[in-house]
């Protein structure tokens, strides 16, 4: 096995139950590795979990370069259908082309960025974006006008992207600005202070260029798990927009979601079977999507019977993720802690961890209207449970005077809780003979 | 369904009708306070969840209806009840009871233990510090404290013939004296000395809130959002806590610059002392989860999302305050200017709830 191998297996390995400090610490080893390039593939796959978790991100210039387009990268295939998407290899063009744009004054002052600074440091981010931006946008006018030698990476069909980049970037100040102050990706329900911002954000844009405009009402879109909020605010306010401009706006940003509501799907289908905390995170965002979708605006003209099937094909995968994990790999863990008395802290710990996924599932799948499903699903495995820990309990009393307490298998009891509940909880302890103490 | 009563004009008059902190896991609980009602039993206040204006006064069914609660919480509770009187330290000894038993999880276990460990340590050495300091304060002789062990149980044998020279000056004999010593060290304990010999509790929370200060001061002018008016609302009541609890400390180091006097007095002086000495716990009450929740938010975004907490959880500030420090005290100010919250977020249930049990959890093992 070479090097790069070695490297990817260990971070497979890391992540695939790590918990969110374990995953933040993961993170900090990969941003410190020379080249990304090689876990791209599995960072990938805790993208979504990374969103949440949110560890802070070492300061770096192309982090800072690529700030204002965050919300717009999108893998190559999803980009196809979106010409305001930036597909994630373009970057590596946009990197190049303002890499030769850039004075080299301007360049060494832009790179030499102390090492300890991480992108919480907002301060130092909006002063080297003042400084990179325009002058980004500038390198990218200049190729896209004179041209220059060949770009590796380079396709035709990236040079109205291009143009739209560079638009983005020369209005990247305001935009960014506006957009620190809403919540980052999952964004839920705004405030109203927040839906004020959000609106100055298109308002402020509206006029800049329809390019401008169109990117940042995408960044707003794929930033929310709400888009019906987003659908209001471009309908109750006076946007200067045709209304049959604004419409079909407003009905492309809806198949987008419907979309990306089948992607996560496949995604939580296939996640299930390797990591339930992805799945879970994934079931979340789907399922706000689908509870707003449901509540849109009329002026969204969504079609009901196709949201409806999205919404079967969402409720039966979440259904089998829940019944799969509970009755599988959850209750395996719990099996295999019962069998033992030396589990460590770090694998009680991960045990908890995939508990929260899986209820987390389950909750999220109650907001869909499939209680009854899923209460189903609890009922018939919390025997299965049950019995594992009363077990436990009496092998742990026998040859004991005055028996054993609940202590035995409060590793047990806590997940237990997590799953099925705090009543369920109460119940074996009272069938255990009460007290923790 | 009434579940409580809502106070839109919350102005406690005493700390006690303020309530205490206790280390709850369910997230509307954590930011609760408890205090005891006529019919000895106790009820809870909470600032209003929906993040509208005032604080919601109810008891355990109304919020039993209102949320999913923990078994933790449950036991919690039910030790609660049994403790005849509610203070800071009250509750935090049944904090740690509860989460021994493993039921808040194994890292809150392990905090607890190693809580009462550090306080039973901390308690001998306020006991071995007082002995000292009475020995030189009464005149009988410099002692190298350095050449005992503080952890040293036998110590009444070591020092008995020294004290015993000191008793026709306290009007007592060497075991009573023994005994005044032993109930003042519980409670110097917390406090600590002038001379910070030890990091006792109060002074540790307190640099902790003074680092907080500091960090939500830096967050509230650096950020737009309405989580920079949370830091900064929260700041001032930090610094207004800080001035405070720097008073009474002061009292209580005032007190024990002359330990032969306060023993002289001590039958008289007894409760007045008991009740100076629990002051900067009062007045910290609360800080340390907020402390330990700051600390956890590892990065800007994080930080945004436990400020919605955190606005919650800033104690108002009792009338009684006043009296305590001999002075104006801005705390008016401090009053109802809470009114954050998430917009529809749903507070009762929902997998976010699930986070936050999680995270409380990890809070009851930062600050046990």
């Amino acid at each position: 096995m070479n090097h790069d191998e070695h490297i990817r297996q260990e971070v497979e390995r890391s992540l695939r139950q790590a918990s969110d400090r374990q995953l933040a610490r993961v993170m900090g080893f990969i941003d410190r590795l020379p080249s990304r390039r090689i876990v791209e593939d599995i960072v990938e796959r805790v993208r979504s979990r990374l969103a949440l978790v949110r560890p802070s991100r070492p300061l770096t210039y192309a982090r800072v370069l690529f700030l204002p387009l965050q919300d717009l990268l999108a893998e190559p295939a999803q980009a196809a259908g979106n010409p305001w998407l930036v597909p994630r290899p373009m970057l590596e063009v946009i990197r190049e082309v303002v890499r030769r744009g850039l004075s080299p004054p301007l360049a060494a002052a832009v790179t030499a960025i102390p090492p300890d600074r991480t992108m919480d440091d907002v301060e130092t981010v909006s002063r080297l974006g003042e400084v990179l931006w325009p002058a980004a946008a500038a390198a990218l006018r200049d190729f896209l006008q004179h041209g220059g030698a060949p770009v590796p990476g380079w396709q035709e069909d990236y040079r109205k992207r291009l143009d739209g980049v560079a638009q983005l970037y020369e209005h990247a100040i305001d935009i960014t600005a506006l957009l620190e102050q809403l919540p980052p990706r999952p964004m839920g329900i705004l405030t109203g202070e927040q839906e004020t911002v959000a609106l100055a954000l298109l308002y402020s844009m509206r006029h800049v260029s329809d390019a401008v405009f169109r990117s940042c009402y995408t960044m707003l879109m794929r930033r929310t798990t709400e888009p019906s909020q987003i659908f209001r605010i471009m309908i109750d306010n006076d946007l200067d927009l045709p209304t049959d401009q604004r419409d079909r706006m407003l009905a492309e940003a809806a198949v987008e979601c419907l979309n990306e509501i089948d992607s996560m799907n496949t995604d939580v289908g296939n996640l299930g079977a390797h990591s339930v905390q992805s799945a879970a995170d994934t079931t979340v965002r789907l399922v706000s999507l689908i509870e707003s979708l449901e509540n849109a605006p009329a002026a969204v003209k969504l079609d009901a019977k196709t949201l409806s099937a999205t919404k079967a094909r969402a409720s039966k995968t979440i259904v089998r993720t829940f019944e799969n994990s509970l009755s599988g790999e959850m209750r395996r863990t719990v099996g295999d802690l019962a069998a033992r008395t030396d589990a460590t802290d770090e694998e009680v710990a991960t045990a908890e961890a995939v508990a929260r996924s899986t209820r987390k599932i389950e909750m999220a799948g109650e907001r869909l209207g499939l209680a009854r499903h899923l209460e189903g699903v609890l009922d018939r495995e919390f025997g299965a449970y049950r019995t594992l820990l009363l077990d436990k309990l009496r092998q742990s009393r026998v040859g004991r005077r005055g028996g054993a307490g609940v202590s035995v298998i409060m590793d047990e009891l806590r997940l237990i809780e997590i799953l099925f509940g705090a009543e369920a909880a109460m119940a074996i302890i009272e069938e255990a003979g009460g007290g923790v103490g | 369904m009434t579940v409580g009563a809502l106070l839109e004009d919350y102005r406690p008059t005493t700390f006690l009708e303020r309530g205490v902190a206790v280390p709850f896991t369910t997230p509307l609980l954590a930011c609760a306070r408890v205090r005891p009602t006529h019919r000895q039993k106790l009820e809870f206040v909470i600032a209003n969840p929906s993040g509208g204006i005032g604080f919601y006064v109810m008891g355990w069914d109304g919020l039993a209806s209102l949320t999913r609660i923990t078994v933790h919480d449950r036991l919690l509770y039910e030790t609660v009840l049994k403790e005849p009187l509610l203070s800071p330290g009250t509750i935090r000894a049944a904090g740690r009871k509860v989460a021994l038993s493993g039921v808040a999880g194994r890292p809150a276990a392990k905090a607890a233990q190693a809580a009462l460990a550090q306080e039973a340590d901390d308690r001998l050495i306020a006991n071995f510090l007082l002995i000292v300091r009475l020995l030189n304060q009464g005149g009988v002789g410099q002692i190298d404290w350095r050449r005992f062990n503080p952890s040293d149980t036998d110590l009444r044998t070591k020092t008995r013939k020294m004290v015993e020279r000191m008793e026709p000056t306290l009007g007592a004999g060497a075991e009573t004296i023994f005994c005044w010593l032993e109930e003042l060290s519980a409670i110097v304990a917390p406090v600590g000395f002038r001379s910070r010999d030890y990091p006792a509790r109060m002074p540790v929370l307190q640099a902790s809130l003074e680092k907080l200060y500091g960090g939500l001061m830096s967050f509230g002018n650096t950020d737009a959002t309405e989580a920079g008016q949370i830091a900064l609302f929260a700041a001032e009541v930090a610094k207004l806590t800080l001035d405070l609890s720097a008073v009474t400390l002061e009292n209580c180091y005032a007190e024990l610059d002359n330990l032969v006097r306060l023993l002289q007095s001590w039958g008289g002086n007894r409760e007045r002392l008991l009740g100076l000495f629990g002051r900067p716990d009062w007045l910290l009450d609360g800080w340390h989860a907020i402390c330990a929740l700051w600390d956890g938010a590892s990065s800007r975004d994080a930080q945004r999302e436990v400020l919605m907490d955190i606005g919650r959880m800033v104690p108002v500030m009792p009338k009684e305050v006043a009296e305590w420090v001999d002075g104006n005290v801005p705390v008016e100010r401090t009053w109802n200017q809470r009114r954050w919250v998430k917009a529809n977020v749903d507070w009762r249930s929902g997998t976010h709830l699930l986070d936050r049990t999680a995270r409380n959890e990890v809070l009851r093992a930062v600050a046990a």
